[in-house]
């Protein structure tokens, strides 16, 4: 009885623990995925997915819906309340020119190898968490050996130490 | 008679030959209007009289009846004339510094009342220009603001702000500070320009008061209540000479 009734005092302590285990597992943000270490990496498999034109991939090396509310948006001063944009309406721009921008680089540039020379990007926004490099611009070398610069992405989202396409808008 | 006339300074018209003696055409119409007094004879009437006076008693003695009858009459002229020259000899001597005071009082109040006028519509413009500066303010704000939301919501969607943007935000909040500083400006004068108005209100109103004071003086023949009049006067006409040159 002694036994029985010890082992069942501590079961609901074992229970909390792990609730409170899961709970804080959960509140977690999950990390980005499709994420790649440095700048360099993150052009080469974007040269890699057009030279495939694996559309999809390319999709899958930018942000998604749920990366961009969980870990992105908060953060942006755009979503202060003062400034009333929903982010239905941020989510639907960034998505939208995104896309657009995206299959007009496909058609560009769709098939096409070129040689990666190295990355450069324009001015750097910090945020808590992350990091948004904008302008970036590709320096490879075509099939022709002509080097050269390409506007394939504009900006680049740096978090945690890994990098990954914010949008393909470039204008 | 003739002291009475020295007195009143009343000029009289030169000695006649009528029988009555002349007193002041004022006393002679109430005197006739009251019926006490008839109107002088004419020549031919006189030459009639002494017609009858040589020619009866009778007459004679209505004549001396008229005599004694005029010089009653003349005597309440005299008395009349006298009456009237106690009542001026009644007024107290600071009647004449009431009216002249009154009236130097009266051109003070004016003269305040205009500059307070003017410094009225002064402030009345400044707040319309202020009005038209905080409007443009405003403007300029609502520009910056949608300038900035332009801005987040393009950093959002991982663009770059243009600089032709970026130089408007700038430009919007340079004007919306000067329209700012300008607006403080308008206030300051607004209020400066209230205060001057204020002050010359104040100095009318003290101004108003002595007048209605030395009026009041001359109809109960108090002249403290004159003399605090004029310290009223004294406080109006000072604030407006302060208002004017110093404030």
């Amino acid at each position: 009885m002694t036994r029985n009734d010890g082992g069942l005092g501590a079961a609901p302590l074992l229970l909390l623990a792990a609730v409170l285990g899961a709970t804080g597992c959960g509140g977690r943000t999950p990390p980005l995925a499709h994420t790649h270490p440095n700048a360099r990496a993150l052009a080469a498999a974007v040269l890699d997915a057009l030279h495939s034109q694996d559309a999809s991939r390319l999709r899958d090396l930018a942000l998604d819906e749920r990366e961009f509310r969980d870990q992105v948006w908060r953060e942006l001063p755009a979503a202060r309340p003062e400034r009333n944009v929903p982010f239905s309406y941020a989510w639907g721009e960034l998505r939208l020119k995104s896309a657009h921008a995206l299959n007009a680089r496909l058609a560009e540039h769709g098939g096409r190898a070129y040689e990666l020379l190295r990355v450069e990007h324009g001015e750097t926004t910090k945020y808590d968490t992350f990091v948004v490099h904008r302008d970036n611009v590709l320096i490879v070398r075509t099939a022709d050996g002509v080097e050269q610069p390409l506007h394939l992405y504009g900006s680049t989202i740096e978090k945690g130490g890994t990098f990954k396409v914010f949008s393909y808008v470039t204008d | 008679l003739t002291t009475v006339r020295t007195t009143l300074a009343f000029p009289l018209p030169p000695a006649s030959n009528h029988r009555l003696k002349p007193v002041h055409p004022i006393v002679d119409y109430l005197l006739r209007a009251c019926g006490r007094r008839r109107a002088p004879r004419t020549g031919s009437t006189a030459a009639g009289g002494r017609s009858h006076r040589d020619g009866f008693g009778e007459c004679e003695r209505m004549s001396e009846i008229d005599e004694i009858v005029g010089e009653s009459i003349e005597e309440l002229g005299v008395e009349a004339a006298l009456e009237h020259s106690e009542t001026a000899a009644d007024r107290p001597w600071w009647e004449r510094w009431v009216v002249v005071s009154s009236t130097a009082l009266a051109l003070v109040s004016a003269l305040a009342a205009l500059f307070a006028t003017f410094a009225s519509d002064q402030a009345l413009d400044l707040q319309t220009s202020e009005a038209m500066a905080a409007t443009h303010e405003v403007g300029y704000l609502a520009t910056a603001e949608i300038l900035r939301i332009k801005e987040d919501i393009t950093l959002a969607l991982g663009k770059t702000v243009s600089d032709e943007d970026r130089g408007r935000l700038t430009a919007a909040e340079a004007k919306a500070r000067m329209m700012h500083e300008r607006i403080e400006e308008y206030h300051q004068q607004v209020n400066e320009r209230d205060g001057y108005h204020d002050l010359l209100a104040v100095s009318v109103t003290l101004c108003q008061i002595a007048i209605l004071m030395s009026g009041l003086a001359v109809m109960l023949k108090m002249l403290r209540v004159w003399i605090g009049g004029m310290a009223f006067a004294a406080a109006g006409t000072g604030l407006l000479v302060w208002t004017l040159l110093v404030a």
